[in-house]
């Protein structure tokens, strides 16, 4: 937490035509995090993405940016194909000192699964294909922050997985991005950090999930999921059986001190392998329980239970909790 | 038929500067005022908007009292010349294409400036993309603006003073002849006009089919 936010959002307030759209008191977003905005339509999502990259202008309040403007990269949901070829949209407006422009061209589109569109005309795509070269467009400027606006909207499953791959890898790098999506399942396999927006302020933020794989089975105690062979995990149903994938957010995993007797069906013990802040006043706690399991708690919590790596501690969760990601692997 | 075809050429010729005269002053012009936000704008449109009906005898009576002898333009001697056929016709479609470049141009989906903005675009870049993007509505302009001036026989008379081959252009020769009762010559201008105006529809529509999308 040291090091200065990629994006820093203070007490900026948006209105259109006297209705306030986005009204955030305080959103930082990390190099190397996945901030994954979520809510329902007229949420403020856009609004915020457009703020940030600079298309509209907050009416009040402060973002600072700890990349140059030139460093983002902004995808539209609905994106904008100019004349000619995905190969001129993809270096549009690219300078020829900017390197090797056909080579970084030729890798972007690669990335982006569209390395065979190259010399089509762009305007004659689909929308998927669309979505794709502007992803392409974005990345070949190599941008150290992403936002992107339901970047998944018109894709097929092929599609939403080079999606995932090409913002695992941005952000294994080092790049920060945000994205706003509908698209939960898509976006929980990327455990990301998850804010809700709501009347365009924040109404839930920092949520982090767990995602595992695993075999899912029906037996005498319902439906459970087997992970690694080793660890049981009881969910409310299941659809069908066999390797599935599936979410637990962090914020529903309690830590207690001693053996839990409650309604939570899923308990196990385990030492903690780590702990970081996450958010202005909760830390994320990690512990081994066969599995790295996640859990938000608040620092005085955390400060009160005395974690600390290696501590013991009981971890549940409800088998509620549980969210089956469709498709499976 | 010699003066069938030297009235062809005075047409062409006038109204084909004109036209580019209004293109290089108009397509430019109207690009920034669809690309630039600042106050008065509106003021700016409505005016060129009213322009648009203006009638080119009235045009071509300012544009005279500008180039008679007594104005301080006199001593260039344009009146009656081809050239001031030329700056009436300029005068008289420069509000047309400006008009017809700022809707080109102001109806190309918003996406276009702000992907070119996310791109980190300038001006410049932003200004050729919107010309390139709304290329078919600035086409269409320029076509409107040539159909219009080499139809035009107003700012022609007033201007040119119908001299025969020098002045003369094939909308006043057929003027002339319709008055003197001869309608053949006239006849046959009318249909060269047809002819031309089909021909620059044709050409439009190649190139703009040929580039699309």
């Amino acid at each position: 937490m040291n090091t200065p936010p990629v994006v820093e959002v203070s007490n900026v307030s948006k209105s259109y035509a006297g209705r306030r759209v986005v009204d955030i008191s305080s959103l930082r977003v990390d190099a190397g995090e996945l901030c994954v905005l979520t809510g329902h339509n007229g949420a403020g999502k856009t609004t915020l993405l457009r703020l940030i990259a600079g298309l509209d202008t907050p009416d009040a309040g402060r973002i600072t940016l700890g990349v140059a403007r030139s460093a983002i990269g902004f995808c539209f949901q609905k994106p904008y194909m100019f004349r000619g070829t995905v190969r001129d949209n993809i270096g549009w407006g690219m300078k020829r000192k900017e390197g090797n422009v056909k080579t970084a061209v030729a890798e972007a589109a690669k990335q982006a699964g569209i390395g065979r569109l190259l010399d089509i005309k762009a305007k004659t795509l689909s929308a998927g294909e669309m979505q794709k070269v502007s992803l392409a467009r974005a990345l070949v400027r190599r941008p150290r922050l992403l936002l992107l606006d339901e970047p998944a909207a018109n894709l097929d499953e092929a599609g939403v997985e080079t999606l995932e791959c090409v913002i695992r890898r941005h952000v294994a790098e080092g790049g920060a991005c945000m994205m706003a999506t509908h698209m939960h399942e898509h976006a929980l396999r990327m455990c990301g950090r998850f804010v809700r927006l709501e009347h365009g302020a924040v109404a839930a933020q920092d949520d982090v999930f767990n995602v595992f794989d695993g075999r899912a089975e029906t037996s005498g105690e319902g439906a459970v999921i087997t992970v690694e062979d080793a660890v049981r995990i009881a969910c409310a149903s299941m659809a069908h059986v066999g390797p599935v994938r599936f979410a637990v957010a962090a914020s529903d995993v309690v830590l207690a001190a001693s053996p839990m007797h409650s309604s939570m069906r899923n308990c196990f013990s385990g030492a903690v392998t780590a702990i970081r802040p996450c958010g202005a006043a909760t830390v994320e706690v990690t512990v081994d329980v066969g599995m790295p399991l996640r859990a938000l708690v608040t620092a005085q919590s955390a400060y009160q239970m005395r974690l600390a790596p290696g501590s013991e501690v009981y971890a549940a969760f409800k088998a509620t909790a549980v969210r089956v990601l469709k498709g499976g692997l | 038929m010699t003066e069938l075809w030297h009235a062809t050429g005075v047409s062409l010729y006038c109204s084909v500067i004109a036209t580019a005269l209004c293109a290089v002053i108009g397509i430019p012009s109207g690009c920034l005022l669809a690309m630039v936000e600042f106050r008065g704008k509106r003021i700016i449109l409505d005016i060129f908007n009213t322009l648009l009906s203006l009638p080119t005898v009235v045009v071509g009576l300012l544009v005279y009292l500008l180039l008679c002898r007594r104005s301080f333009l006199g001593p260039l001697g344009l009146l009656f010349t081809p050239s001031a056929i030329i700056i009436g016709e300029f005068m008289l479609a420069l509000p047309l294409m400006i008009v017809f470049t700022h809707s080109a141009v102001a109806a190309i989906d918003p996406a276009a400036r702000e992907t070119a903005k996310v791109l980190g675009a300038g001006w410049r870049t932003t200004a050729q993309m919107l010309v390139s993007e709304a290329r078919f509505g600035i086409m269409a302009a320029v076509a409107a603006v040539f159909g219009r001036l080499v139809g035009e026989v107003g700012i022609a008379m007033m201007l040119g003073g119908n001299i025969a081959g020098y002045t003369r252009t094939m909308t006043t020769t057929i003027a002339l002849e319709a008055s003197k009762g001869e309608v053949a010559l006239g006849l046959k201008l009318g249909g060269m006009l047809m002819l031309i105006a089909v021909a620059v529809n044709v050409i439009i529509r190649r190139m703009q089919g040929g580039n699309r999308p």
